[in-house]
């Protein structure tokens, strides 16, 4: 990177070529206030409190920092009397209007505006109360609030609104001091993402459900990571004596969980944390007994369910006993899950549910692991091919990456769906295709030769198909972003796009993988060792495994063009998927198998936190029919859910807020997720729960009860986790960083 | 909604942009001509027709003083009330007109005929106080010349 040095108060600085000087001053230590400025918005320079003087006769008055890009040899005085003088006549313009109503604002202690009036403005206005304009305060959609008196128009949330979330429900109306934050209809509608309550500065705009519930300096903040999709973004969990009151990207401090969506938080991560305190919790260990679930201890709940499969293993074989597990469950869950499936019950049948909206990952990861995307390769690419599901309404946050690339990279963005989008307000070209013909064009890219058959199949034209094509061919990095419209050889065809598409020649790419099996060969050699390395070779791999390296691995690809994210419906699919948790890997029956099975192969099924009935695929009464059959139904869930209500057993256990663990995002990258609060109820961590069950039926996973043996044994058996550690993992910044160069590659599982 | 003249209008006032969006103040224009203020469905109009959304053109109605979004009066009477004018007594004659017509700053009297606004700025400050009706600009002005011309109006 280009730098530039620049003297600021005296102090000789170095910084990036181009970079506003507010942010190059930001990045020296010295905080210039400011109320518009925010970092991934246009400039707006409208609240004049970032004036700096520039020592540089033709540029006569003060000029504001957050507009002016740091040049060569630049001198600047960002502290003088001067200086002073103007930041304390705009704090008190700001004022002019402001009801000074701290004691009942929600904002009060999070305000910028009271911290930066503490810091730069005086105790005393020359305005008089008559002279206030008054505006009503009134509710502006069903989560945001507006109290427009305390506004100090630095736009903010009007360009949130536009430029992230591409949606314009916010704008200002009037002019001048009459200015107000409002919408055509008055009654904003958009998509509740938030994001302009969190960058307010003032109290203008207002969470509705965190309205008069607690002051910010009485909530305990714990950086956590969201669980609604699997975008996975980081954000600070506000809670107050054991309750959680509310989840935000970024508190009015400018403080966040510095995750991989910095201020960005949607509808999903905000507004739906009143799950977790929800009256539908399951608090209690329950027991049918007869047409009732009866309310049980822990003790009576685990040793009945222990005594019960281990009959059912004695009568039936290990292999009538399923284990279903959710893709939001933690990886610690789902290794638990895995060892008590693997080693207590002895059974085949382990998966996570993958229903018809989940991508079948063994089929992506067929033939190794191709690159997978971060949010960072997303927003850094020259193209992005979208195929099927849409973002926008399922992973935000991807979107936001989509939309960011478009408008700060000139990304090119292209969209191959059936259904549509808002994201196509962003595409260059946007190809609406028939239903289930995704695949095709997945051909059609691989093979120019079969453009005219896709054109056919998808009800597209062969030139659209053609330009995509030679878009991706020309592109230095591509990122393609994916949903669970692909399916079968399409998908195991996506790992063949970098040598089919690729623009570097094949002999550069040959001679690169001779290079690196030379150099692990060497490696191999200089260990002494006297086994021989076995080298597998495929025309899209190669792995070459050994005992003393590191990870039987995969190559380690340098920068490859393209890149991939796997649109997964879950928190935690892929590391479900890691973890061992699939039919695929086990040998055993899928989950929807399993079903199918049930009353005839099955006849115990344990159920952890999926909701098999509402998740049905067509009839729910065939699930319900199927489930009746079962001699034993355990469901440990947080919820009473309709599987619950049929099972026999049910066990209380905790949500996100409640334990912690690790899990993976579609980004493939490790988020250390921590407690918030205690458990609701008697509820329990679920690798607690199997675990002690696992105990009762004379198998000890020898965790002796502690989470961080959990991982150490992940970190053991699974490819890839191989010495990461909670501590790690909790301490790195920003989350999700440390496996950057070396992703988990999946595995086998432990044993 | 419009009329067929006005659609010309429209399309012709379009074609003199590389972009359609920077039609919106001579159209809104049109659209205020049509019923005497900007009404929602002209909003919504507009905003479909130019490729903008409804919150960007209520937006740029708000911003000027020269569109109205409620029902004013035939005649709009904008006084100039920054610096220039307020030193020449634009405060004063604004308050005799507001006393003469009998409605307030802002309002509209009974009749419907006029509409009192104080406005920024009309640039017209080597010849202050100035007075803007509709789009006649009347410069210093005082209270008779004002009484004057109100009743040459009425």
């Amino acid at each position: 990177m280009e730098t530039v040095k620049i003297t600021i108060n005296g102090q000789e600085l170095t910084a990036p070529k181009g970079e506003l000087l507010i942010e190059a001053c930001e990045m020296n230590g010295i905080y210039l206030p400011r109320f518009c400025h925010f970092r991934g918005l246009t400039p707006q320079a409208s609240c004049r409190m970032c004036v700096v003087r520039v020592d540089n006769p033709k540029i006569p008055k003060l000029q504001t920092a957050c507009t002016m890009p740091v040049s060569d040899g630049m001198v600047v005085t960002t502290d003088s009397q001067e200086i002073e003088e103007v930041r304390s006549a705009m704090i008190e313009f700001l004022l002019s209007n402001h009801p000074v109503d701290c004691p009942v604002c929600d904002r009060a202690g999070e305000c910028e505006l009271q911290d930066q009036t503490y810091g730069f403005g005086e105790d005393r206005t020359r305005s008089q109360y008559g002279d206030k304009e008054n505006f009503l305060e009134r509710q502006i959609s069903p989560f945001i609030y507006n109290d427009p008196q305390r506004c100090v128009v630095c736009k903010r949330c009007t360009r949130v609104c536009e430029e992230w979330m591409d949606e314009f429900a916010i704008t200002t109306i009037n002019r001048g001091s009459a200015t107000l934050i409002s919408s055509f209809t008055g009654w904003v509608e958009c998509s509740d993402c938030g994001n302009c309550v969190d960058v307010c500065p003032t109290g203008t705009l207002l969470h509705v459900p965190y309205k008069y519930v607690a002051r910010p300096w009485d909530l305990k903040q714990t950086p956590t990571v969201c669980n609604f999709c699997s975008d996975g973004c980081s954000m600070l969990a506000g809670s107050r004596s054991e309750n959680l009151i509310r989840t935000v990207a970024r508190d009015g401090r400018g403080r966040t969980a510095g995750g991989i969506n910095h201020d960005f938080l949607c509808a999903l991560g905000r507004y739906t944390i009143d799950s977790v305190h929800s009256k539908e919790r399951v608090e209690r260990p329950m027991i049918r007994r007869g047409e009732q679930l009866i309310p049980a201890t822990w003790d009576e709940a685990l040793s009945y369910v222990a005594k019960r499969l281990a009959e059912i293993k004695a009568q039936s074989g290990a292999n009538s006993i399923g284990v279903i597990s959710s893709g939001r469950l933690f990886n610690e869950d789902q290794h638990t899950l895995k060892r008590f499936a693997a080693e207590a019950l002895e059974t085949k049948n382990a998966d996570f549910h993958h229903d018809h909206d989940e991508i079948d990952l063994d089929s992506f990861f067929k033939y190794g692991v191709p690159t997978i995307a971060t949010q960072e390769h997303i927003q850094n690419a020259d193209t992005i091919l979208l195929i099927g599901s849409d973002p926008n309404e399922e992973n935000p946050l991807t979107a936001f990456s989509i939309r960011w690339a478009v408008r700060q990279k000139a990304a090119r963005f292209f969209i191959v769906n059936s259904m549509p989008s808002r994201l196509e307000r962003q595409a260059s070209l946007s190809l609406r295709v028939r239903e289930g013909s995704e695949s095709a064009v997945i051909h059609a890219l691989l093979d120019e030769s079969k453009i005219g058959d896709a054109a056919e199949a998808t009800g597209t034209s062969a030139e659209d198909l053609r330009a995509i094509r030679s878009a991706l061919v020309e592109s230095a990095k591509v990122v393609v972003v994916f949903g669970d419209e692909l399916q079968g050889a399409a998908l195991e065809s996506l790992s063949l796009f970098e040598s089919s598409i690729a623009t570097p020649s094949s002999e550069v790419a040959a001679a690169a993988r001779t290079a690196h099996i030379d150099a692990l060969q060497r490696q191999v050699k200089s260990s002494n060792s006297t086994q021989k390395p076995s080298i597998n070779e495929n025309p899209y791999t190669y792995i070459v495994e050994h005992p003393t390296l590191e990870v039987a691995t995969e190559p380690v690809k340098s920068e490859t063009k393209f890149s991939f994210v796997p649109l997964v419906r879950y928190s935690n699919s892929i590391g479900a998927w890691q973890m061992g948790m699939s039919s695929a890997i086990s040998g055993g029956m899928t989950a929807q198998a399993m079903l199918n099975a049930s009353g005839g192969g099955i006849k115990a099924l344990f159920v952890a936190g999926e909701d098999l009935i509402a998740k049905a695929e067509g009839d729910v009464t065939i699930v319900k029919s199927q489930l009746d059959k079962l001699e034993l139904l355990v469901v440990q869930d947080m919820f009473m859910n309709d599987t619950a209500k049929v099972a026999d057993v049910v066990l209380p256990v905790t949500s996100f807020a409640e334990s912690q663990g690790t899990q993976v995002n579609n980004g493939s990258q490790v988020q250390f997720v921590r407690r918030s609060i205690p458990p609701v109820g008697q509820a329990r961590p679920d690798w607690m729960v199997v675990n002690s069950i696992a105990k009762m039926m004379g198998v000890d996973f020898g965790y002796q009860g502690q989470l961080k043996n959990v991982f150490k044994d992940i970190s053991d058996h699974v490819a890839g986790y191989a010495g990461l550690s909670h501590n790690m993992l909790a301490n790195e910044e920003p989350p999700g960083s440390i496996l950057q160069g070396r992703r988990p590659t999946g595995s086998t599982g432990p044993n | 909604m419009y009329t067929e003249s006005n659609e010309k209008k429209l399309d012709e006032i379009i074609s003199h942009y590389p972009v359609k969006r920077s039609a919106i103040l001579p159209a809104l224009y049109i659209a205020q001509d049509e019923h005497g203020h900007v009404t929602d469905d002209d909003i919504r109009y507009l905003a479909k027709r130019l490729d903008m959304r409804v919150n960007e053109v209520e937006e740029v109605v708000t911003f000027y003083s020269m569109y109205s979004r409620k029902p004013i009066g035939k005649y709009k009477l904008q006084v100039c009330r920054t610096l220039s004018c307020m030193l020449q007594g634009a405060e004063q004659i604004t308050e005799h007109i507001s006393h003469k017509l009998g409605c307030e700053i802002g309002g509209t009297t009974p009749d419907g005929k006029f509409t009192l606004q104080e406005v920024e700025c009309l640039g017209y400050c080597d010849l202050a106080p100035c007075l803007q009706v509709n789009f006649d600009y009347h410069e210093k002005i005082s209270t008779e010349s004002v009484d004057q011309l109100i009743d040459s109006l009425k």
